[in-house]
């Protein structure tokens, strides 16, 4: 047997001396029927939709179908230590998690328990995992970027705060990766983040962890986790635990970013747990409600503005706007987009990112379809230079793919299309970018400058990613006075313009790749 | 499922207590309900309520015939609508149901006790009066002697607990603990 931290003598002292008894009057039925996790319980007139209700042995449960003579409910954890005939009591509360800073660097389950080994969370205050999105009024429209680091997302589908953008995609196309890069690249910029892996193998999620560690991206990460081997109701909860997690972050006037790994598990689950309820089922036997248990968690992602900051800490914090920016994943069956919940996805978002297995397979990765990718707000909320020197690329890369399909059956082409076609393979290869190496704002715009003003047009194609590299590097150690400068300020003009034309023709005439 | 059965009987239940009411004969019903419980609840008629020999028809007159001057006209009508829809086994959750709203009407409640140790008059009338000021209902008492509650009362009124045992007081303190 273990000892845990929590039982030490002088701590249950205190704890018990803190306990406070109440004798008030509950609502108490019994269980009638007991499967899968769902009971269906006698009684309990006054039940509340999502009330948490206690089971005998420290279990928890949440009310989710109210009849005229029943409730029935899913039970969150185990339940083979309850029987038919149990009492079953009503809490009057709805379900609530821990929220603060003492959650970030954590693992932590749909309820917010520590699941990292690494002793109890410390929390001051908690949060029900349901809350309305702020209204119309609370809002501020998106106009800062979030900065993923991957040059295809900032140049061809920005992200601003605030914005929910889908990543979609088959199995393998390298969904998570987009995510976890994203989450690296908000090192040391006070975005804080939340990563809710939702029926994942518990061994990918510890990888995720450790991966994340080793770049220190832990510090201003939660991890919630229900991987597969939880039950349907705990993976249906967690991306509304996290959500919570992150709106912490958001009422205060801060940054946050969420992602949700993945949707479709957690409509399976929530399709689970709703037959066994004896709900109806509807289009591919998911219930009727699976659209809103989309779209009322994405609203919860939204950029207020500095009065709601303000109302919300009670004139503690002024002057700041807070967000929360949402990478909901869903994965495709097949490339199969018109499915119901892709599709249902896809029109709650604000844009989608779209991975498809035939261009990851080529050795494109990321693996972003530039025709059916697009960030629907993210461009007012670009960077200056990425915006001035990104606008072509997805257009390009767009136009290249159709021409390079059509030109197969060509002989012979003429000179301006064979330019394209030779562009369009460059850029290509330009926008490939190996996983955990995000990008500075610096680096990106250096080789899309060098991408629009034809520095790469004698280079073989095979050879841009070592050329990249190496301009990267030159940059960092040569120019490491314009890098700041663009760093800092993202702006761009003729003095930027010419000082990276001067760099790039001291790098081509001096240096090797 | 108990829910289910309870369910199907409400409309039954609520149709007789409203009956009852027009009538003025609440007192009655509650008679010939509990007898036609009894009748159904004998374990040799339930064996001839699910025998596929007995028709309907010779079913009704069966019950009508045990029931004699206990049935008034609109009990053999009751008894007959049962029949028709195949719901003679429901008597006794129609009769709970009746109760259960005739209790409500009249303005009473009936609350069970569990104590550790049995109760003096005096503490139950205590009681009775101190849960009429508070729900606002007479209040009819059954009380049970249970010593796993170490001490003090389990009150249950309908689906309302009032948990003061010492028993569910340790197991709050254990929760508490996270044991």
């Amino acid at each position: 047997m273990q000892l845990n931290p929590s039982e030490i003598s002088e701590l249950i002292k205190n704890r018990i001396e803190k306990f406070d008894l109440k004798t008030e009057a509950r609502n108490e039925g019994t269980i009638i029927s007991l499967t899968d996790g769902i009971a269906r319980i006698h009684g309990l007139e006054d039940a509340m939709s999502y009330e948490m209700l206690e089971f005998p042995g420290n279990t928890f449960g949440l009310a989710l179908n109210l009849e005229r003579d029943s409730v029935g409910a899913v039970i969150l954890g185990e339940y083979t230590h309850l029987t038919e005939g149990d009492a079953v009591k009503c809490t009057g509360r709805v379900l609530e998690v821990p929220i603060g800073e003492g959650l970030l660097g954590r693992v932590v389950d749909s309820l917010g328990n520590p699941l990292d080994g690494k002793g109890a969370i410390e929390y001051t205050e908690t949060s029900p995992i349901e809350k309305v999105a702020p209204g119309v009024i609370d809002r501020k429209s998106v106009d800062q970027p979030v900065q993923t680091g991957l040059k295809a997302i900032d140049a061809m589908v920005p992200v601003g705060r605030g914005q929910r953008e889908l990543i979609i995609g088959d199995r393998q196309t390298g969904k998570s990766a987009i995510a976890i890069d994203a989450i690296i690249n908000q090192k040391g910029t006070g975005v804080k983040c939340v990563y809710v892996a939702v029926g994942q193998k518990n061994s990918t999620i510890a990888q995720v962890v450790r991966k994340l560690e080793e770049h220190g991206a832990m510090e201003h990460t939660i991890i919630v986790a229900a991987p597969a081997a939880d039950s349907a109701a705990m993976q249906f909860i967690a991306p509304y635990s996290g959500a919570t997690m992150g709106e912490y972050f958001r009422d205060r006037g801060q940054d946050a970013m969420i992602i949700y790994d993945d949707l479709t598990k957690q409509a399976w689950a929530y399709r689970q747990v709703s037959l066994l309820l004896r709900r109806p089922p509807g289009r591919e036997a998911y219930p009727g409600d699976v659209f809103y248990l989309h779209s009322r968690l994405l609203e919860r992602s939204a950029r207020v503005n500095a009065e709601f900051v303000e109302k919300f800490t009670n004139g503690e914090v002024k002057g700041k706007t807070g967000s929360l920016t949402a990478f909901p994943i869903i994965e495709t069956q097949g490339g199969d987009v018109s499915a119901f919940v892709p599709t249902n996805v896809i029109s709650i978002t604000d844009g989608q990112i779209f991975l498809e297995a035939d261009l990851f397979n080529a050795g494109i990765r990321p693996a972003i379809n530039a025709g059916l990718s697009v960030s629907r707000v993210g461009g007012a909320a670009q960077t200056k230079i990425i915006k001035k020197l990104g606008g072509g690329v997805r257009l390009a890369l767009a136009q290249y793919r159709e021409l390079a399909a059509f030109s197969q059956f060509a002989s012979d082409l003429d000179d301006a299309t064979r330019a394209q076609l030779e562009r369009g393979e460059r850029v290509t290869e330009l926008m490939k970018q190996p996983q955990y190496s995000p990008l500075s704002i610096a680096e990106m715009a250096t080789s899309l400058f060098a991408a629009n003003e034809g520095y790469l047009d004698d280079i073989p194609a095979n050879k841009i990613v070592d050329f990249e590299a190496a301009l990267h590097s030159y940059m960092r150690s040569n120019q490491k006075a314009l890098s700041d400068q663009i760093n800092a300020s993202a702006d761009y003009n003729d003095e930027v313009a010419k000082s990276l034309h001067d760099a790039i023709k001291d790098f081509k005439a001096n240096h090797t790749w | 499922m108990a829910g289910d059965t309870t369910t199907i009987a409400r409309p039954y239940a609520e149709a007789v207590f409203n009956r009852a009411k027009e009538t003025d004969s609440l007192g009655p019903w509650s008679e010939t309900l509990e007898f036609l419980e009894a009748v159904v609840g004998e374990p040799t008629m339930a064996g001839v309520i699910t025998n596929p020999k007995f028709d309907r028809s010779s079913l009704t007159d069966l019950i009508i015939e045990i029931g004699g001057d206990r049935f008034t006209e609109e009990g053999k009508n009751l008894v007959k609508v049962l029949i028709a829809n195949g719901r003679l086994t429901l008597a006794g959750e129609i009769a709970k149901l009746y109760e259960q709203l005739k209790a409500k009407s009249q303005r009473i409640q009936h609350v069970h006790v569990t104590s550790a140790f049995a109760l003096e008059p005096t503490q139950e009338t205590q009681i009775a009066d101190a849960l009429k000021a508070k729900l606002g209902y007479d209040i009819t008492i059954t009380s049970e002697e249970n010593a796993e509650l170490i001490g003090g009362v389990h009150i249950r009124a309908g689906d309302m607990v009032i948990d003061g045992s010492v028993s569910g007081q340790l197991q709050q303190l254990a929760n508490e603990l996270g044991i």
